[in-house]
């Protein structure tokens, strides 16, 4: 574990494996308070509130497996077009 | 198929070894014994791969080798201790580059398949575009180690899943390895990561040293008796038992030089005498309780060292458990792995001493340590020759001096002085064996081995 900071100072919790590198940071806007975590080399955050904090405790190994179906993010929702459908339009 | 010349090398070498007591030279540095050897010795024998204490969480994995194969041993989700083959199934790179860390996922570095430490593969990167979610994940898992076995916290593997069980391959020795592995409640942890270091040397030299060679102490290490490192009497590797037992293991078992008081049970805390007095049978008690020296091979290569030396000329002798891994990466070239062990539950002051009198004397930078493997290296260059290889080497030590010792309280077939050459032919006619006997026309086949994975899988998914 490292902690860094970010620009107002604030502690970020970063761990790593050798597979990928994530952050953690705590985050409050008046009433609201969230943990930030995020993943610099993909790109992602989210913004997690106690009771979907909770729910990650009773997780099964199985779940993250799941979540890792698509290990570079979400692609699936993408539209792929084939190239020579972008030809000759201009 | 073995080239008919190694085989008559081979078949010779089988008939001396029993016959004239010799070896021929050739089995030691030559490019196609070595190529034979990955197959014929590797491809079949348990081969160690870690001790349990080094994967002690869910996530935690290390990568060790079975002759060039490496595997992914990790402890998964669930604490089950796993063995997979380290190589992507998409394109055959290597999935985890780190020796060891924490994952309960690995993603591979070339196109991103991620497996789960169960070996599953769980994700696929662009699923749909690029499969159109046609891939059945299910068929791709990572290889599991044909067979994977664990003896009292140690994790062999082994790429023939035809071979006899670990229990049957161990046998006999099992008698011998409890009275280091077992000798208390809580048992041993290895103390940070293995030291490793490349000796242009073949593995078999310092598997045929720890197996039998006390005779070397008196010349190779005079100057550790001579700095007080080791006990004043140069013959003290003489007074020992000489033991060995089927698949090529074997031990010596050193007690006391004569005139030479020292401390029972190697030395060890009153809480580990008190507990072994309790674990071990009495047979295995009596056999331990003059002890100041072990030293032993698992064939193939793993050795154990369980020594009672000091950490300098004025301190008192403390005992260290080693156990080391003569890992072949050439016929002239090996990797040694050396691992520190000590009991759980020893009082600090030990864990202390023991790891200190390790680094200085078997530890790399350790001063028997150098003093062998300069002799190693030296021999390989030597009969890596083209007249040197055709040479047989004399493995005569106790012809006519020595029978089996009858009064010897453990099995194995027994010898009364730790100078003689038994276990050392013992080891060499086992090699020479496997070396001869084709494998079994299915094993190395793809589609037994898949099958065989398939099993694994299903194993470990019930
Ligand atoms: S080689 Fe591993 S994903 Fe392609
Ligand atoms: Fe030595």
């Amino acid at each position: 574990m490292t902690i860094i900071h970010n620009a107002g100072q604030d502690p970020i919790i970063q761990i790593a494996n050798e597979f990928t590198v994530i952050q953690v940071s705590y985050v409050s806007t008046g009433q609201r308070e969230r943990l930030l975590v995020s993943s610099p080399r993909l790109g992602f955050q989210t913004l997690l509130d106690p009771l979907q904090l909770e729910s990650l405790t009773w997780q099964p190994p199985e779940t993250y497996s799941k979540l890792l179906d698509t290990p570079y993010g979400p692609g699936a929702e993408l539209n792929a077009r084939p190239l020579s459908a972008l030809l000759g339009k201009d | 198929m073995l080239r008919d010349e190694l085989r008559q090398i081979l078949e010779k070498g089988l008939r001396d070894v029993e016959a004239d007591w010799t070896v021929p030279a050739a089995i030691i540095n030559d490019p196609e014994m070595h190529d034979a050897e990955r197959e014929r010795v590797f491809g079949r024998s348990w081969v160690f791969l870690a001790h349990e204490s080094e994967i002690p969480e869910r996530g935690d994995y290390v990568v060790r080798y079975i002759s060039e194969d490496q595997f992914i041993v990790c402890r998964d989700e669930d604490g089950e201790v796993r063995g997979h083959l380290n190589s992507c199934r998409h394109r055959g790179m290597q999935v985890c580059r780190a020796e060891m860390g924490n994952a309960s996922h690995f993603r591979c570095p070339y196109h991103g398949w991620t497996y789960n430490n169960k070996g599953s593969l769980v994700g696929v990167p662009a699923g749909r575009e690029a499969y159109g979610n046609k891939l059945d994940k299910s068929l791709w898992q990572l290889k599991p180690v044909p067979k994977l076995g664990t003896y009292k916290g140690l994790v062999f593997g082994c790429l023939d899943p035809d071979a006899p069980s670990l229990d049957d391959y161990l046998g006999d020795m099992k008698f011998y390895l409890d009275i280091v592995l077992d000798r208390s409640d809580a048992g041993l942890q290895v103390v940070g990561a293995p030291q490793r270091w490349v000796v242009d040397a073949n593995w078999k030299l310092g598997a045929d040293n720890f197996i039998g060679d006390a005779y070397h102490t008196m010349m190779t290490h005079r100057s550790m008796v001579e700095l007080g490192l080791a006990p004043p009497d140069p013959k003290f590797a003489l007074y020992g038992e000489h033991v060995h037992t089927e698949h090529g293991h074997g031990l010596g078992i050193i007690g006391p030089p004569p005139g030479i008081p020292l401390p029972e049970f190697l030395g060890m805390p009153e809480n580990i005498v008190e507990q072994l007095q309790r674990r071990l049978s009495p047979e295995q008690v009596e056999v331990f309780r003059p002890v100041a020296f072990i030293h032993g091979t698992v064939f193939p290569n793993l050795s154990i060292g369980n020594f009672l030396m000091s950490k300098d000329h004025v301190s008192p002798p403390t005992s260290f458990l080693t156990l080391r891994l003569w890992h072949p990466i050439g016929p002239d070239k090996m990797e040694i792995m050396s691992f520190f062990l000590v009991e759980k539950e020893a009082p600090d002051w030990y864990k202390e001493e023991s790891y200190q009198a390790y680094v200085r004397t078997f530890g790399i930078s350790g001063a028997f340590e150098q003093d062998d493997a300069e002799n190693w290296r030296s021999i390989t260059r030597v009969l890596g020759a083209q007249y040197a290889k055709k040479m047989e080497l004399n493995y005569q030590m106790g012809r006519g001096v020595y029978e089996p010792d009858p009064d010897w309280p453990g099995p194995g077939k027994a010898f009364p002085m730790d100078y003689a050459e038994a276990n050392q032919r013992n080891f060499m006619e086992y090699w020479m064996q496997l070396m001869v006997t084709d494998p079994a026309s299915h094993t190395g086949n793809g589609k037994v081995s898949d099958e065989a994975a398939a099993e694994a899988l299903a194993r470990a998914e019930a």
